[in-house]
């Protein structure tokens, strides 16, 4: 990030990066740089919280202004979703665990749909396939320890239950976030210990990846150990 | 009265700290080790524009969030190129499909502009605290040598040029 904003300064073109790991702007030190204490993954704030977004885009946008080279900006707020909300409920709490990842998403259908008909939107679909092929995906793998032939003839098998797993994040994700305002805001804490702790398909997962990191399948030893569970929530490095 | 002299950066992250900030100090070892270890290559020289009003800033955003249209096919991992977000491109439609997995999506799966502030930038626009937002947009892959990003990014400097754009603020995840 830090390079490219180097790289296009060289042009006359005015820059100024947002940064969420402060080493890296000290090490790199583009021409203008604005550090934010946010997690990964949410360079402008806290979702839903557009007074922040916008706070967040103009103290950066306003360092063009100086004349002070290498400058490192602090931006000194809270991300206001940081603070586990207990408001809010996961979905399918109190129910039995579902067998299969393809069941525990048939379950959380309804909640994933009254989503995506309030905000209009869903992050899944870089897949291109329907949720339910995701879960056969991911089941057949738990079941078998092979990888099966991918729906997408231009995609491997191993790219494409990536990228189903990923899809299969975003639909329990979406499923979890609030359908409204009494819901509460979950933080991604919050969200991400119930996928990865509670939820069959994390709980899975996260044993699958032990599995995996000891196959001869090189590519499928790759996915596990560098694309699927995040640090935080590996059971081994 | 002796007053200690601590560094700004020390009172922030003790401040911080009061309030469980998300930051790298509070980030698993694993996770924090990996993101200390990252190579990052250094400029001995610096280009620099002269300082700029920001009512005169016609701006763009670069992000290396991996975005991309639904149904398009992404950048390669690792290829350095990158993808153009136009105005015609609904926010329902926009993917993140980066390598990584070591950041967090909750935000982007609720709002896109957590990551990607097209809609804060616009606002900016109409009123008028900037001359100008884009309408096209552009996501790299991030987690890609920067080196192998370089041709690339010269030549978007040089379109961005061609279309007047005199400010990027980039975006990572």
């Amino acid at each position: 990030m830090s390079a490219i904003a180097h790289w296009i300064e060289q042009h006359g073109i005015s820059t100024v990066v947002i940064g969420l790991v402060r080493l890296h702007l000290e090490k790199m030190l583009p021409p203008r740089s604005l550090w934010v204490p946010f997690e990964l993954g949410r360079p402008v704030g806290a979702p839903a919280d557009a007074a922040q977004q916008r706070d967040v885009l103009l103290q950066a946008l306003r360092m063009v202004e100086s004349a002070e080279t290498n400058r490192i900006e602090n931006y000194t707020h809270d991300d206001s979703r940081v603070v586990p909300d207990p408001a809010w409920k996961p979905p399918l709490s109190g129910r039995m665990k579902p067998m299969s990842v393809k069941q525990e998403c048939e379950e959380l259908r309804d909640a994933y749909d009254r989503f995506v008909a309030i905000s209009g939107r869903t992050s899944v679909g870089v897949a291109g396939i329907t949720v339910e092929q995701c879960a056969t995906l991911l089941d057949h793998v738990i079941q078998h320890g092979t990888v099966a032939s991918s729906p997408r003839e231009e995609i491997s098998d191993v790219l494409m239950l990536r990228l189903a797993i990923d899809d299969l994040k975003a639909y329990y994700t979406e499923a979890a976030l609030p359908h409204s305002s009494t819901d509460g805001k979950p933080g991604s804490r919050q969200l991400c210990d119930w996928f990865w702790l509670d939820t069959t398909a994390g709980q899975e997962l996260r044993q699958l990846r032990e599995r995996l990191l000891t196959s001869d399948d090189k590519k499928l030893e790759g996915l596990a150990r560098r694309f699927v569970i995040p640090h935080r929530w590996r059971l081994s490095d | 009265m002796l007053r200690l002299h601590i560094p700004f950066t020390v009172q922030l992250t003790n401040r911080l700290k009061k309030v469980n900030m998300a930051r790298l100090s509070d980030s698993v070892e694993n996770e924090r080790k990996y993101l200390e270890g990252l190579e990052c290559p250094t400029f001995a020289q610096t280009a620099f524009t002269p300082p700029r009003a920001l009512s005169d800033c016609k701006v763009a955003l670069i992000s290396t969030a991996g975005l991309m249209q639904r149904g398009d096919v992404n950048v390669p991992a690792g290829t350095g190129g990158y993808r153009i977000i136009d105005s015609t491109v609904a926010d329902a439609d926009i993917l993140i499909n980066h390598v990584s997995i070591n950041f967090d999506r909750t935000a982007f799966a609720e709002d896109v502009n957590s990551v990607f502030p097209r809609q804060r930038l616009a606002e900016l626009e109409q009123q008028q605290i900037i001359a100008h937002a884009a309408t096209e947009h552009y996501s790299f892959m991030g987690a890609t040598a920067p080196e192998k990003m370089e041709e690339q990014v010269h030549a978007l400097a040089t379109d961005l040029k061609s279309k007047n754009i005199n400010t990027v603020c980039l975006l990572p995840v």
